[in-house]
């Protein structure tokens, strides 16, 4: 248990400093690069020698970055160029930025127009990832983008240094998925806000760090005995939960995610890479093998049936979507889950959260009446 | 149960305070409402009033409930319970086998699904923003220098609609000013505020999926006119009561009820 405590008190102060981690790795002479959402393939960042670091805005208002976005477009974009736009971010050797949704694809131009000091990484990946001409594209675009990489991080790539990166980050996305499971299921051990902190600070770190936490972690948790206690097991869904307001509000009313479909948690750790041959394929590969997500050509819909599963699977007894505001690509799946859910019984609410709201009032009076609900 | 018990329900909203208390038989003994809520001392004032209407004192009062956005300002009450869940119980009791119920509130609106055994199974709230709720319609009063209790027979006199097209009460107070300058009559201006309420109230209850029967609750119930058009709009009868705006209180006190029978 202590040790459970001290690992997360650890990993807590990173998450909610990561100015400070910023300084420390310049300190270190590392160089460092900026990873925007989702599905990077910062493998190559970590290859080039350079440490990748989490780029997903944070919890504040928009201001120099409201002469290049309309007040529409997401906040983790909005303020992750505001970031970019005060010097917050200046000590950054490049930052990649991919397309995969029309937020996204404005983020890079804006970051190119308005941030002098930070070169952009374009890094253009198809929303129809698994066709061939898909998968062709992928290949062709990461080609580029190790090429920029290795301009910012100063290092030529070898094969085995990505094929070695590539190992690292297959390790610790196995330990992620380990760590989840374990977490969501023992929230008297590990509180839901310290889970959510363990997984941000990842961001923040190097993953060879990270990893040896995380082990450290699952080797403790997989001592204690699950146990619920008070809280309630739910699926979170969304692309993201580390807003401090949000994440109080679901301690107050005692939500455990026993699963989660959050594109910055479960969704960001679950493909792996795959060792067929050359490094850079494989890597490629890997985001056509991305499904079941919001973000991708998703004809099927698979995406919904993933999280009524992941419910199902996990005796969850309902099903909270945080969705972004002004994102369109959960805006399409809200309701289709939400439907689903109906349909087999499931309670589902949906939040909507944003990094530039101040009041939550009106999502605490909804979690709360959904917990009144579960009970 | 031979000894008379009673239970307290309070509800503090952003613009009012209810209080009610109940007996043991569900009968309503005291209850009191003010303007003033969360942050003024209507609060107290509700409790002392039901109190006194009941001719009882406070040590009388077996168990309470708070409920209400400004529930977490008073720390008095045994229980404390979220506004929905208190409106579906209160609502279960004033519209037996109630199937949705409408709450227009100060400053949000919500529509609650009940199933067959009046458990909340589906509540949906409006957007974080004051149109289509009880301060629309106030603000909109007070650009013409009226009570909101005046619109309802304002509205009566109506003999065309004027279309008030802004959502956001900002605007639309000023699109209300424009269209009495105008020459717009103030009935017809009045007719225009409602039917703005009613598509607000009328997308929120889609949303949810409408099954009857189908009540009303919150102090928007008074406004007849308005009652009428959105039970036009929405092709069914709607349900309301003359202590519809006691609504959550109540709820409250029949839950404080309820936890002294477990
Ligand atoms: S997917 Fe949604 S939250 Fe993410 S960057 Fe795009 S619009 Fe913003």
């Amino acid at each position: 248990m202590s040790q459970v405590k001290e690992v997360v008190a650890e990993l807590s102060e990173i998450a909610q400093n990561p100015g400070k981690q910023l300084d420390k790795f310049i300190q270190d002479g590392k160089r460092v690069i900026g990873v925007s959402p989702y599905h990077n393939p910062e493998e190559l960042v970590y290859a080039a020698g350079a440490i990748p670091f989490g780029v997903w805005g944070a919890v504040g208002q928009a201001i120099e970055a409201r002469q290049y976005f309309p007040p529409f477009y997401c906040s983790i974009c909005q303020m992750s160029l505001e970031m970019g736009l005060t010097h917050k971010l200046d000590q950054l050797s490049g930052m990649m930025i991919t397309t995969l949704c029309d937020t996204l694809k404005a983020f890079t131009q804006n970051w190119k127009a308005g941030v002098q000091d930070v070169p952009l990484i374009f890094v253009s990946q198809p929303q129809n990832n698994q066709c061939e001409a898909g998968k062709e594209y992928v290949l062709r675009s990461y080609t580029e983008v190790k090429d920029k990489i290795q301009e910012c991080a100063h290092h030529i790539i070898s094969d085995e240094e990505l094929r070695a990166a590539i190992n690292l980050y297959n390790e610790w996305r196995k330990a992620m998925r380990e760590f989840i499971e374990l977490a969501g299921k023992r929230p008297t051990v590990i509180s839901p806000i310290e889970r959510a902190h363990v997984i941000s600070a990842s961001y923040f770190m190097d993953k060879a760090d990270h990893l040896e936490k995380l082990k450290e972690l699952n080797e403790a948790l997989s001592q204690e005995p699950e146990s619920l206690g008070d809280y309630k097991p739910i699926v979170l869904s969304g692309i993201y939960q580390d807003i401090p307001a949000i994440l109080d509000l679901l301690e107050e009313h005692k939500f455990t995610a026993v699963a989660d479909d959050l594109a910055k948690e479960s969704r960001n750790v679950a493909v792996d890479v795959q060792d067929t041959g050359d490094a850079l394929p494989d890597l490629s590969a890997a985001f056509s093998n991305v499904e079941a997500d919001s973000l991708v050509y998703d004809p099927n819909k698979k995406h919904i049936d993933k999280v009524i599963s992941l419910a199902q699977d996990n005796d969850a007894k309902g099903i909270v979507i945080l969705l972004a505001k002004f994102c369109d690509p959960e805006e399409f799946d809200a309701p289709l889950i939400v439907k689903a859910a109906q349909e087999q019984n499931i309670p589902a609410v949906v939040i909507e959260i944003d990094q530039s709201t101040e009041s939550y009032e009106q999502a605490n009076t909804k979690l709360e009446t959904f917990a009144e609900i579960l009970n | 149960m031979s000894a008379k018990h009673y239970f307290l329900g309070i509800d503090i909203g952003s613009t009012t305070s209810k209080c009610v208390i109940v007996d043991d038989k569900n009968n309503i003994v005291g209850k009191s409402l003010k303007t003033g809520g969360a942050g003024t001392k209507s609060p107290e004032e509700v409790v002392q009033e039901s109190l006194n209407q009941a001719q009882l004192s406070s040590k009388d009062v077996e168990i309470s409930c708070a409920t209400g956005y400004g529930r977490k300002l008073i720390n008095w009450t045994d229980y404390e319970l979220s506004e929905l869940s208190c409106h579906a119980i209160g609502g279960k009791y004033l519209f037996p086998g109630v199937r949705t119920i409408i709450d227009i509130g100060g400053q949000d609106a919500k529509v609650l699904k009940l199933d067959e055994h009046g458990s909340m199974t589906k509540f949906i709230m409006n957007d974080k923003c004051a149109a289509g709720t009880g301060r629309f319609l106030d603000m909109m009063a007070n650009a013409f220098g009226g009570k909101s209790s005046d619109l309802s027979s304002y509205d009566e006199k109506s003999e065309s609609i004027a279309q008030i097209s802004s959502t956001c009460s900002v605007f639309a107070e000023s699109e209300v000013i424009s269209k009495l300058a105008s020459g717009e009559s103030l009935p017809n201006i009045v007719a225009g505020v409602h039917e703005s309420v009613v598509d607000r109230t009328v997308s929120l209850v889609k949303r949810a999926g409408i099954v009857e029967p189908v009540a009303m609750t919150g102090g928007v119930t008074l406004n007849t006119s308005l009652v009428k058009r959105l039970e036009k709009r929405l092709d069914v009868t709607i349900h309301t009561s003359p202590i519809a705006q006691y609504n959550g209180a109540l709820g409250a006190a029949l839950y404080a009820k309820s936890k002294f029978e477990e």
